[in-house]
């Protein structure tokens, strides 16, 4: 066989122009940073940036069958219930059994070891923190803190949460007078859906006299992740215990038999209705524990606007039922460099800088929204003497 | 002969061999395969491969400059999964090809192999990648003894059911690990190389069993392009190394950028929650972003066979401009090819030669229809591996069986209505043309959002939903 002559020219018109495709690339990274800064070019800036997140590879958000087929938050399907329960049951941080609620953090460890950064001590009632006394202490406003691992303060230290945070800066201020503490007990549970969430709220906050219901509300909860444990339920034929859940599984056609692709599928379309009785259910509680509900809107760290998409919907919903909510989705908006915010590059959970945000938006909002800062501390700002500590709001 | 026969043969004369071997026409024809690493074709005559290798420093110069640069965009913008691993896997292919350019040819093959057994300690733990070498070597010795070749392949088949019972129950002490690469290697090259040892006169030597299993990319790629060994072992070297290894690094960079370009894909497609397609637009744009959710397979399949280039594979494309296919069959051609020519190759040719007899229409459309019967089945076969469970659904089955019935229809048609050899530069005859590619577009997304569908009652809420929401 005679060989063809070796083009050289080919050869390096196509090495020049792959070069320059590859510098090209490259002087983009650099070019992003400047362009964030400019209006005109946020949203470009804001693809390159989408185009270099790690988190974004990790998104619960695809669906497709490649992604099915490298999915590594599937568990392993079992045949038997016990032997699932064994296998889950194998985690040092938390307690699986076959009720509503399927898991909770195992009480008083000293920590938990999941995601190897958080390093949070459990309670004797198995929720973050120290033990707290069940019955109020006097002059004291508690705060239920109720959410996921976004709120539970996922890989950063307990005192750099924003709740914990929060607690902090009312004591400093003494909004009600020198007389009176804060305490915000964190009822959040990672990985936690709504519905169990609902029951935390429902269960467990009432024996504690809160004062204030404060949901923090995270695109996991009102999105992709809403549902994860209805199917789990269902999988496991474990009885949904409310009413309306009850009814909703059963519009849906539902079966322990259906694989848990089907459910999500079946489920699909009950989202917002869903979603509303809960928050109703949430608000209704609250009351009739002499209570005010209060909800935030948490941004994670994700890129672009997709946290604000992932929350399309909720406020008009929030507003339809007359709930009071804060919206800190705008948080991390004029961040360019996210990676900073992020407990690791793969994971949208805020580090200790990013909470801090959370922190002093959530802060920011409540001095500037009269009715949310009532809703929180129990008199309205400034009415109180004391409440006017230069020192409190020079960070604003 | 078939359209699709009559089309692989006239793209890719490297197949001649499969659809002659299949139908017994002597090997006399056959284009010469060397199965050997640097064997020449005779001993007084110099391997025409070896000056293919020559070597000239400017151009190494080069193709090193570029590997630089890539190396950067591929930390820059960390792609992939695992990016830091993934890195790690482009730091060892790019030093390898460093340092393989510069060794006489005869010993570039054995080189790379080692590289790519070193690598899987590397890339994968040590006991898993132990274990894959030790079962490669079983499947080696199995496969070279002198048994007669039918036992040979049910030896090969029980330690196939040995591992699905293990991969299945967890019950063998083997890391969990291991299946998935285990499947990634061998569940469908060794059908390839195990059909055309079958088709060989030569036994089967180490060197080119180790170069075709033990790919450094796939410890790391667990989805992986279905390489043909014929086609491997004809076309290393079968150019100048520097045209080889730049086309190489351009499909390199095309699949970093259709990774980049797959994440801007999962952002855009995110908002989209079945119950929020509330307009015809939102249900046209999830669908079509949808579809592009491929990209992550393309891109990753260009990466893979641009590293393999370096070392003088020259393989043919994995992808080739789907989006712009103009028919069914036309776009069964043009994605994954490696697919499409391990299907003609393993079912399409031995189905169509045996019923050939009994009339040319009737064997095409058995064919096909077998192809996408055991697509089907083998796609959840490659879930098993990957995975640990088979898929079995009613969207997945419905997607093959539409698609197959389509390309089947497409196939009939093309026999009927023969195309001209001559390209029509017409402007009516662009017209057609941009019609049958949005048309097959349409249809090919519409087909693509079912399978991606987690049920056929969601795929049919996502499409109406928009109606009942608007009324």
């Amino acid at each position: 066989m005679k060989d063809r002559p070796v083009r050289k020219d080919r050869f390096w018109r196509d090495a020049v122009l792959t070069a320059l495709t590859l510098v090209g690339l490259t002087v983009l990274t650099r070019a992003a940073v400047v362009m964030y800064a400019n209006p005109h070019g946020r949203f470009a800036a804001v693809l390159v940036s989408v185009m270099r997140s790690r988190a974004m590879i990790d998104n619960p958000g695809v669906t497709g069958y490649y992604e099915r087929l490298f999915d590594i938050s599937q568990k392993p399907l079992f045949l038997k219930d016990e032997d699932y329960y064994r296998w889950m049951n194998q985690s040092h941080d938390r307690v699986h059994s076959p009720s509503f609620r399927l898991s909770y953090l195992r009480p008083n460890l000293e920590w938990q070891i999941q995601g190897k950064v958080n390093r949070q001590p459990t309670n004797r009632f198995g929720f973050v923190g120290p033990d707290w006394p069940r019955q109020k202490p006097p002059n004291t406003r508690r705060v239920a803190l109720l959410g996921d691992s976004l709120a539970e303060g996922w890989g950063v230290h307990l005192s750099q949460t924003f709740g914990s945070l929060l607690e902090n800066r009312l004591n400093v201020e003494h909004p009600n007078g020198p007389s009176e503490q804060f305490e915000v007990l964190n009822f959040a549970v990672p990985a936690y859906s709504l519905t169990q969430i609902l029951d935390v709220a429902a269960e467990e906050v009432p024996r504690f006299e809160a004062d204030v219901y404060m949901l923090a509300l995270t695109e996991w909860a009102v999105n992709r992740n809403w549902d994860s444990h209805l199917v789990e339920l269902t999988r496991l034929g474990i009885d949904p215990k409310y009413e309306y859940l009850r009814h909703t599984l059963q519009a849906a056609g539902v079966s322990k038999k259906d694989d848990p692709l089907v459910l999500y599928g079946k489920l699909a379309p009950f989202r917002i209705p869903i979603l509303r009785d809960i928050l109703a259910a949430m608000k209704s509680n609250a009351e009739q524990h002499h209570a005010t509900f209060l909800v935030l809107l948490v941004p994670a760290v994700e890129d672009g606007d997709l946290s604000r998409e992932r929350f399309g919907g909720i406020e008009e919903l929030l507003a339809s039922l007359h709930i009071e909510f804060i919206d800190l989705l705008g948080t991390f908006d004029q961040v360019p460099d996210l990676e900073s915010l992020r407990n690791n590059p793969f994971d949208a959970h805020p580090n200790a800088r990013g909470h801090q945000m959370i922190f002093e938006n959530l802060y920011a909002q409540l001095h500037a929204r009269p009715d949310a800062w009532t809703a929180l501390v129990g008199s309205a700002w400034g009415s109180v003497q004391q409440a006017s500590v230069p020192s409190a709001t020079k960070s604003f | 002969m078939s359209i699709i026969g009559r089309w692989l043969l006239r793209d890719r004369p490297q197949n001649r061999s499969a659809v002659l071997a299949v139908s017994g026409v002597t090997s006399l024809e056959l284009p010469v395969v060397v199965y050997g690493a640097a064997r020449t074709v005779a001993n007084d005559v110099r391997d025409p491969r070896e000056a293919r290798a020559t070597r000239r420093v400017g151009a190494f110069v080069a193709l090193a400059a570029q590997l630089a640069v890539l190396l950067l965009v591929f930390r820059l913008y960390h792609l992939t999964e695992k990016p830091s691993l993934l890195v790690r896997l482009l730091e060892v292919t790019f030093g390898a090809f460093l340092i393989h350019y510069w060794l006489p040819f005869r010993l570039k093959e054995t080189f790379w192999v080692m590289i790519s057994i070193a690598g899987a300690f590397l890339l994968v733990e040590p006991r898993i990648a132990a274990l894959l070498i030790g079962v490669g070597l079983v499947f080696f010795l199995i496969l070279r003894s002198e048994i007669p070749f039918p036992l040979r392949i049910a030896l090969l088949a029980l330690i196939f059911v040995a591992l699905t019972y293990g991969c299945a129950t967890k019950a063998l002490p083997i890391p969990n690990g291991f299946y998935a690469v285990f499947g990634a290697i061998f569940m469908f090259r060794i059908i390839i190389y195990a059909y055309d040892l079958a088709h060989s006169r030569e036994p089967a030597r180490l060197l080119p069993f180790l170069s075709y299993f033990f790919l450094l990319p796939n410890y790391y790629f667990t989805l992986f392009p279905v390489i043909d060994f014929q086609t491997m072992r004809r076309t290393y070297y079968q150019r100048d190394i520097h045209e080889i290894a730049q086309q190489g690094i351009h499909w390199m960079t095309r699949g970093a950028i259709q990774l980049m370009l797959y994440r801007l894909v999962v952002y855009f497609n995110d908002r989209y929650l079945p119950d929020r397609v509330t307009s015809l637009g939102a249900l046209i744009t999830t669908m079509v972003l949808t579809f592009l959710l491929y990209l992550n397979v393309s891109g990753k399949f260009h990466l893979i066979v641009g590293m393999m280039h370096l070392f003088g594979y020259d393989l043919p494309e994995t992808n080739r401009r789907y989006l712009l296919a103009s028919s069914f069959a036309d776009f069964w051609r043009r994605a994954n090819i490696y697919w499409k020519d391990f299907m003609v190759k393993i079912v399409y040719f031995p189905v169509y030669f045996k019923l050939r007899r009994k009339g040319e229409v009737a064997a095409q459309v058995v064919a096909t229809a077998t192809v996408f019967l055991v697509t089907w089945a083998f796609h959840s076969y490659q879930f098993f591996w990957i995975r640990d469970r088979f898929i079995l659904s009613w969207p997945d089955t419905l997607f093959w069986l539409i698609l197959g019935l389509l390309v089947i229809a497409n196939v009939l048609y093309e026999t009927r209505h023969p195309k001209r050899r001559q390209p029509d530069s017409s402007w009516r005859a662009r017209g057609l043309q941009t019609v049958q590619v949005l048309g097959t577009f349409t249809v090919i997304t519409t087909l693509w959002s079912l399978w991606s569908s987690p049920s056929v009652g969601a795929w049919l809420y996502l499409m109406t939903h928009w109606i009942r929401s608007g009324s």
